[in-house]
């Protein structure tokens, strides 16, 4: 695996068991080799390269066609992947932003599915808290469904259902 | 096609999981308001959280007093 980022403090080896399942007793394990040093001199150490000129680009001018386009003239000039650019350079910069447009949807859709969680989650922690103060007032489950209706406008039945669940 | 496949299965997964995290944090929001309202201690209100949203004592901490701030701010 290929490292990128700017955490200092990564693992050479990043084991499935240990790391994402707390060192569970599982029979099987994956372990992957973590790939970061850009002193290698091979072209994975020029991608590296490439990957940390262009978050630098992307943090001075956004995620743009100019920063995918002054991050390709940094890396030619620096004989980085060289070869590769200097044929495929239009390619590479119309792949760049497809993937900053791509990025973008998708932090315009994971906004709005939380918000859409959120709501519905204020809503069931409020009942939750109506319950929870019925409970330490001592009131009786009519009292806290007729609360319930009352606050929240919802039915005899449907009141009387989320309270079943969290009573 | 399957590339495109894979690609629906992952935005799915992955609006699940954010719709999952708005909901956790709504659910902190709500409680938190009504508890607030009905006189419930802090430290009443983080225990309430921690057993109702499945919130680490840290974390329902800092939530509970990060929403309590907001509340505060919006009064004032």
């Amino acid at each position: 695996m290929i490292y990128t980022g700017n955490r200092k403090a990564v693992k050479d080896i990043i084991s499935l068991k240990e790391d994402f399942w707390d060192n569970a007793n599982l029979p099987l394990d994956l372990r992957v080799k973590v790939i970061r040093s850009e002193d290698r001199g091979d072209i994975i150490g020029q991608y590296i390269i490439f990957a940390h000129v262009l978050d630098s680009q992307i943090n001075i001018h956004g995620r743009t066609k100019l920063a995918a386009e002054n991050a390709i003239r940094i890396c030619q000039d620096n004989g980085v992947l060289k070869e590769y650019l200097d044929g495929r350079r239009k390619e590479v910069v119309d792949i760049m932003v497809m993937l900053f447009d791509q990025d973008y949807a998708m932090g315009v859709y994971g906004r709005e599915r939380e918000r859409v969680g959120e709501k519905r989650g204020k809503k069931c922690g409020k009942i939750e808290g109506v319950v929870e103060t019925c409970r330490k007032l001592g009131a009786t489950i009519d009292d806290a469904v007729r609360m319930i209706m009352e606050d929240f406008g919802l039915s005899q039945e449907a009141a009387l259902k989320q309270i079943r669940e969290l009573w | 096609m399957f590339i495109l496949f894979d690609q629906d299965y992952a935005m799915g997964v992955y609006g699940l999981e954010r719709e999952r995290r708005g909901e956790k944090r709504g659910m902190v929001i709500g409680l938190v308001k009504v508890c607030r309202k009905q006189g419930f201690t802090i430290d009443e209100i983080v225990r309430i959280v921690i057993e109702k949203v499945g919130l680490k004592e840290k974390a329902a901490l800092k939530q509970v007093h990060k929403i309590l701030r907001k509340i505060a701010d919006k009064e004032d």
